[in-house]
C-alpha cells in the first residue's frame, strides 16, 4: 500500500485514516518493526520508502 | 543506544560474580516485603469473593456486616470511578465486580476492620443475592454454538464473522504458499495439543498498605513488578491525580509476570479513603490461586511438512487461548513465537483470544511462548523420529539466522540460535548414553524481550561512593547488575555503589519490570547516567587544571589529561573531586531518561533426559541442560539462576501443575497441597551454558534472559517423556494418570 509519512507517528495516523478499523488496534498499542528492529513506543522514528515495516501487537512480557 | 565500538574492551567488573547486595537482608529477615509494612492506627481488610463461576449480582446488603463491632467501612463497585475506559475498565471490572460475578473468586465487596479476624468474620455477614447462570471454563467449549456468553460485544472488531461472541480478538500472520509447501513434503504430521492453566507460584502472596486522605493525597506500599503502573492505574480507578499518590515497591518474593497486574491495591486505597486510616490487605494463598492471574489454557492444531533430508517445507498453527473473563490472552505471542526458530518459506499462524469464566490471565515469564513451543517442537520431534533424523541437525538445517525472514514477517537482526544449537550438539549431555526406559528430548525456544520507559539517577557522595536510584523492582537480581554497570563506568569498586528501588515521587516514569527488560533498559540507562556523571567529573577536573573539558579523559576511576599536550597533572580520583564538589559547582548527579529501543531477542535450546515408570506413570527428570543466548552475561551467577529457574518452572508445568475446575466451575485445587509444584527433591542439578552473541542494541551487548528460559522446557520434557514411554503425549501436564492412559491406549 502507499502511505505518506516521515516518521512512525505519522505512519500510524495515516494507517488509521486509510483503515479506520485499525484504530482500536493502534490505540491498544503496537510495536513497529523497521528493518528488523523492534520499536515498541517511538512515534518519532524516521521512516523511508526503502524500509521494510511491520506492525506487531505491543510487545510485553512477564 | 548501539553496541560500544570497543572490540578489545576488557571488562573489570561486568562478567564477574560479586556478592549479591540483598543477600544479608533476605537471610536475616531485614528485607521488607509487602506484608511487612505497618502504620499506626492501621485497619485490616478482607475481600468477599464470589463462590459461583458465573452469576448476576442482584443485590448486596452490608447492614449486618457494618454493624459488627470493629468494622469501619465497606466498599463495593460504586466506590470506584465510573469514567474509566479501555484496559483500565477491564482492570476495574476484575478488581471489583460490577453487575456480574465472572469467575469463582471474583471480588464482590471488601471490608476494613480493626483486626483481620474481624474483617474475615464480617465479610461472611454480607448478604448477596445471586442469579446463577451457565458457565464455561474450557477454551474449545467456549467457542461452540450455544456456549454461555461471558460478555456481549467484548470483541475488538478483528474477529471473523460468524464466530461465537466469546472470541474477542484474532491474529493471523505468515507468508508463502502453504498448499504448495505441504505438497512438496515427504511426510506431513498434523496433530492437536492442549495445555492447562498454571500459576506462577510466587512464594509471596500479594500484599499492600494503603493510606489515602480526603484531600486526594496518598501513600501506597505494595509488592509489585511495576509501582509506577500501580500509581497510574490506581489514580484512574479512584479519580485522583497521579502525582498525588506516592507508591513504594517493597522487596518482592517472586513475580514472574504475575505481579505485573493489579488486584488489591485499589481496594485498599478505597477503604482507606472511606475510613481516613491506613488499610492493610494481604491475600491468602487460596485467594492468590482463585483471583490473581494464572496463564492461559490452550488448544492448538499444528501441521508441519518435512522432506526426507530434514528440510521443513511448510508449517501452520491454529492457537486458541482463553485468558479468563477478559480480553488479553496472549495468543498473538503464541502465534508469533511458534515457528520463530525456523526459516520457513511457507508458514501461517492464526490465534484466537477466547473468554471463559476464569480469573483474568497474567503473564508467566514469556506469555504464550512455552505453549507454542510445546506444540510445534513436539511435531518436529515426531517428524525426526519417523524420518530417522537427528533432532539437532534438523533444527540447524532449518534455523533462523540474521537476515532470514521471521515466521511473523520481519527479517532477523543478529541472533544466537545457531550458536545455541551448535553448543547443544557438542555438549557431553547430548552424546551421553541413555539407559533402558529413558528418553531424550530437545527443544528450541524464543522470546522477544523488551525495552520500555526508563529513568535512573546516579548521585555521587562526598566520600566517593555512589547511590543509584532505579525505578524497576528487582525481580531477578538486577540491583547487583546495576552496581556492576555503574562500577564499570565510574571505575570505582562494586562495593562502593548502592542501588535502591526509588518510589514514584523520585524518578520519572518507569515501565514495569517485565519482558526481561531490566538488565537491558535499566542497565543501558545506568551506563548513560554514569557517563553523564563522568562528564561532570571531568569538567570539574578540567576547571581545576584550567584546561579544556575535551582535554580530560576518565580512566580507572580518575580524571586524567588526555595526552602530553593537555598538560602534566596527576590523576584525580573520583573521591578527590566529590570531596569538594559542594564548593566547585554543587552536587554531581548523572541521570538518564528514555524509552530505549533495540532490546535483542533471545533463543535457547534445552536437552532433557527423562525416565518413565511404566507401572506408576511417574516421570523422573534424570538430566537437564539449558543453553541460552544472553548477549553479554553481566553477573553470570544470576544468569545461570534464571536459566535454572525457567527450567524448574517448566518441569512443574510439564509434569504436574494444572488448574482443575469442577463441573460447577469452581477451582478445586487452590492450595499448594493439591497444586503440585516441584520441590528440590523433584529436580536434578540443572546444567547451564551461557552463549554470548552480543545484542547490537545495547552498549555491552546485553539481551534479556529471564523469560526465554521457560520457552523450551514444556516441549523438551514432552519429547523426552514421549520417547521414554514410546507414545506421544499431547496434553499437559503429563501427570502419572495421563501417562498411564497413554500407555494403555498404545497397548
Amino acid at each position: 500500500m502507499d502511505l505518506y509519512a516521515n516518521n512512525t507517528g505519522e505512519l500510524l495516523i495515516a494507517l488509521v485514516e486509510k483503515f479506520p478499523s485499525l484504530k482500536h488496534v493502534v490505540d491498544a498499542g503496537v510495536s513497529i518493526v523497521i528493518d528488523g528492529k523492534v520499536m515498541a513506543y517511538s512515534l518519532s522514528e524516521p521512516v523511508h520508502s526503502e524500509n521494510e515495516i511491520y506492525l506487531l501487537q505491543r510487545i510485553k512480557g512477564g | 543506544m548501539a553496541l560500544d565500538n570497543q572490540k578489545n574492551r576488557e571488562f573489570k567488573v561486568v562478567g564477574t560474580r560479586p556478592d549479591r547486595p540483598d543477600g544479608l537482608d533476605k537471610v536475616t529477615g531485614r528485607a521488607k516485603f509487602g506484608a511487612d509494612a505497618y502504620a499506626t492506627g492501621m485497619l485490616h481488610a478482607a475481600i468477599l469473593r464470589s463462590p459461583h463461576a458465573h452469576a448476576k449480582i442482584l443485590s448486596i446488603n452490608t447492614q449486618k456486616a457494618e454493624a459488627l463491632k470493629g468494622v469501619k467501612a465497606v466498599v463495593t463497585r460504586k466506590d470506584f470511578s465510573t469514567s474509566v475506559t479501555g484496559e483500565n475498565w477491564n482492570v476495574l471490572e476484575n478488581v471489583m465486580a460490577g453487575d456480574t460475578a465472572l469467575y469463582d473468586g471474583h471480588a464482590i465487596a471488601a471490608i476494613a476492620a480493626t483486626s483481620s479476624l474481624i474483617a474475615r468474620d464480617a465479610i461472611k455477614l454480607i448478604e448477596i443475592t445471586y442469579d446463577i447462570i451457565p458457565h464455561v471454563t474450557d477454551v474449545d467449549k467456549a467457542m461452540e454454538n450455544g456456549a454461555p456468553i461471558i460478555r456481549a460485544n467484548a470483541g475488538d472488531g478483528s474477529v471473523p464473522k460468524g464466530m461465537h461472541p466469546n472470541v474477542v480478538r484474532y491474529h493471523e500472520s505468515g507468508h508463502g504458499d502453504l498448499e504448495a509447501g505441504f505438497s512438496s513434503a515427504d511426510l506431513v504430521i498434523e496433530d492437536t495439543f492442549k495445555t492447562e492453566a498454571t500459576h506462577q507460584g510466587y512464594i509471596e502472596p500479594h500484599a499492600c498498605l494503603a493510606q489515602l486522605g480526603g484531600d486526594g493525597k496518598g501513600e501506597l506500599w505494595c509488592c509489585t513488578q511495576g509501582h509506577f503502573q500501580v500509581q497510574k492505574v490506581c489514580a484512574a480507578l479512584l479519580d485522583i491525580e497521579t502525582s498525588a499518590l506516592r507508591v513504594t515497591a517493597s522487596e518482592i518474593g517472586g513475580g514472574f509476570g504475575g505481579k505485573t497486574a493489579i488486584f488489591i491495591e485499589p481496594v485498599a486505597l478505597a477503604l482507606s479513603r472511606k475510613t481516613n486510616r491506613p488499610v492493610k490487605l494481604v491475600m491468602s494463598r487460596s485467594e492468590v490461586f482463585r483471583a490473581t492471574g494464572p496463564t492461559s489454557s490452550t488448544s492448538m492444531d499444528i501441521k508441519i511438512g518435512m522432506k526426507k533430508d530434514g528440510t521443513i517445507t511448510a508449517g501452520s498453527g491454529i492457537f486458541r487461548l482463553q485468558g479468563g473473563a477478559f480480553p488479553g490472552a496472549p495468543m498473538e505471542f503464541t502465534a508469533m513465537c511458534a515457528f520463530a526458530p525456523y526459516n520457513l518459506q511457507n508458514v501461517q499462524q492464526i490465534g484466537y483470544d477466547v473468554l471463559n469464566n476464569r480469573p483474568k490471565q497474567a503473564a508467566y515469564r514469556a506469555p504464550g511462548s512455552p505453549m507454542a513451543a510445546f506444540a510445534v517442537e513436539s511435531v518436529i520431534d515426531e517428524l525426526c523420529n519417523q524420518l530417522k533424523l537427528d533432532p539437532i541437525e534438523v533444527r540447524l538445517k532449518n534455523a533462523s539466522k540474521e537476515g532470514t525472514k521471521a515466521s511473523f514477517g520481519p527479517k532477523w537482526d543478529k541472533i544466537g540460535l545457531v550458536e545455541c544449537l551448535e553448543s547443544a550438539k557438542n555438549h557431553p549431555h547430548y552424546s551421553s548414553p541413555l539407559l533402558e526406559g529413558q528418553g531424550r528430548g530437545i527443544s528450541s525456544g524464543f522470546w522477544f524481550n523488551h525495552g520500555g520507559e526508563t529513568a535512573v539517577s546516579l548521585a555521587l557522595s562526598e566520600d566517593g561512593t555512589a547511590a543509584l536510584s532505579v525505578g524497576t523492582p528487582d525481580i531477578g537480581g538486577s540491583r547487583a547488575s546495576m552496581c556492576q554497570f555503574a562500577a564499570e563506568e565510574l571505575g570505582i569498586p562494586y562495593e562502593k555503589i548502592r542501588t535502591t528501588i526509588a518510589d514514584t515521587a523520585t524518578l520519572g516514569y518507569n515501565e514495569v519490570s517485565h519482558g526481561s527488560r531490566v538488565t537491558y533498559a535499566t542497565g543501558l540507562a545506568t551506563i548513560k547516567a554514569a557517563r553523564d556523571a563522568v562528564k561532570k567529573l571531568c569538567a570539574r577536573a578540567a576547571n581545576k587544571w584550567e584546561i579544556d573539558e575535551d582535554a580530560v579523559i576518565w580512566e580507572d576511576g580518575c580524571a586524567k589529561p588526555s595526552g602530553p599536550n593537555a598538560g602534566s597533572f596527576e590523576p584525580m580520583p573520583l573521591a578527590e573531586i566529590t570531596k569538594k564538589m559542594g564548593k566547585t559547582g554543587g552536587p554531581i548527579v548523572g541521570h538518564f531518561e528514555a524509552t530505549p529501543e533495540g532490546a535483542g531477542v533471545s533463543f535457547a535450546t534445552h536437552i532433557v533426559d527423562a525416565e518413565v515408570d511404566q507401572e506408576t506413570g511417574k516421570t523422573k527428570i534424570i538430566k537437564y541442560t539449558v543453553i541460552q543466548d544472553a548477549g553479554k552475561a553481566i553477573h553470570p551467577s544470576y544468569v545461570e539462576g534464571q536459566y535454572q529457574g525457567g527450567a524448574a518452572q517448566g518441569i512443574g508445568w510439564a509434569l504436574n501443575e494444572e488448574y482443575i475446575y469442577g463441573d460447577d466451575g469452581r477451582l478445586q485445587n487452590s492450595g499448594f497441597l493439591d497444586y503440585r509444584i516441584p520441590v528440590a527433591s523433584d529436580l536434578p542439578m540443572i546444567d547451564t551454558v551461557i552463549v554470548e552473541v552480543p545484542n547490537p542494541g545495547h552498549p555491552y551487548g546485553v539481551r534479556g534472559v529471564g523469560e526465554t528460559s521457560i520457552c523450551p522446557p514444556l516441549a523438551a520434557i514432552a519429547n523426552a517423556v514421549s520417547n521414554a514411554a514410546g507414545v506421544r503425549l499431547k496434553e499437559l501436564p503429563m501427570s502419572p494418570v495421563r501417562i498411564l492412559e497413554a500407555l494403555e491406549n498404545k497397548a
